[in-house]
């Protein structure tokens, strides 16, 4: 007994997720332009942060509630862990607002993948990772040509001691480093971790949906126990996921405004 | 931190090894920057020029490139 004919026999075909089930304009879809689900969602979340960092800030007390030291680990992680060792206790606390709000969005826009009723992780569509990609590759370009001039910024860009024949391919290599596939791995890798995680929650948890109601064969509906089993694992395997994107993106973006600040290469 | 009067301009010994571990990750951007970045040259270099063979050495040249200057820079002390 074939799949197909199991399909068959239920009258209805499962289609599997795809692509399009993550373009979900909600109005204004006549034109190009169109107000889309992570659209709102992206809105949604700023507005959550701010009140929610402006509630756990206002009232601050020595021994802190809950809220207060939620918000302070996550603070913590950010301007300790990442700004202050990578950056350097000199220069950091001037990008801890830029990478905390990084860190912030990004980690709720993810949590908005498995939350019920957001449930789209808004970095699943590429223009949302790519535009803070792009503000990160702003700044650490601007930073360095501000701190050498654009000659002497390209020039730092060799580390002392290459073998003069290869520096010209090297200096190549840094260049398409640094203009290239620093900005689009960084836009990929957190666009590709959300889009994957999310489309395969979507495959688990609609296969089952499927095979439990409409395949109407009961090997199909047994069958659908261990795949919703499976949803539920990868959906906790997801919140890692997200945590950790957060968290690297974060990293990442400290890490090359450190190179550019930095006094040797 | 900002204003403190001696500001400790030297990370210690845990800071620089964090540093360290997080530098790493910039390995992935070299390797990817020289099979592409070089590959790519190659390919545009066998377009013009009509031939087949350039994409290849530019794909290996690029990771080999690629391989040696993250040892370079990161593997000799």
């Amino acid at each position: 007994m074939s799949l197909g004919l199991l399909a068959a026999a239920g009258g209805e075909t499962f289609t599997a997720p795809g692509t399009e089930d993550f373009w979900q304009p909600l109005f204004g879809t006549s034109g190009a332009l169109a107000v889309t689900r992570p659209a709102v969602v992206l809105v949604i979340s700023a507005i959550i942060i701010m009140v929610v960092l402006s509630v756990a800030t206002r009232r601050l007390s020595i021994v802190p509630g809950k809220g207060q030291m939620l918000t302070e680990a996550t603070y913590g992680l950010v301007r300790n862990s990442i700004a202050r060792d990578i950056i350097g206790s000199r220069d950091f606390l001037r990008f801890v607002p830029l990478l905390f709000s990084c860190f912030t969005l990004i980690l709720l826009n993810n949590l908005f993948g498995i939350i019920p009723f957001f449930q789209y992780p808004t970095m699943a569509r590429i223009a949302f990772p790519l535009v803070l990609a792009l503000v990160v590759f702003v700044v650490y370009h601007y930073l360095g040509i501000k701190r050498r001039g654009l000659a002497g910024y390209l020039g730092s860009l060799l580390p002392p001691g290459l073998p003069g024949w290869i520096k010209p391919l090297v200096f190549l290599l840094e260049l398409i480093t640094y203009f290239i596939t620093r900005p689009v791995t960084l836009a990929l890798r957190l666009f590709g971790n959300m889009f994957a995680g999310h489309l395969l929650l979507l495959l688990f948890i609609t296969g089952g949906e499927y095979m439990l109601l409409h395949s109407g064969s009961l090997g199909l509906q047994i069958f659908s126990i261990p795949t919703f089993g499976m949803g539920v694992v990868m959906t906790l395997f997801e919140l890692l996921v997200e945590f950790l994107q957060a968290y690297i993106f974060t990293l990442l973006a400290a890490l090359y405004i450190a190179g550019s600040l930095a006094d040797e290469h | 931190m900002a204003d403190d009067p001696t500001p400790d301009r030297t990370p210690d010994a845990e800071d620089r090894g964090r540093l360290d571990e997080s530098r790493a990750w910039n390995i992935p951007s070299y390797l990817l920057a020289g099979v592409l970045g070089f590959g790519g040259l190659g390919w545009v270099l066998d377009r013009l020029l009509g031939t087949d063979f350039i994409v290849g050495i530019g794909i290996v040249g690029g990771m080999a490139l690629a391989v040696y200057y993250v040892w370079f820079r990161y593997g000799t002390p």
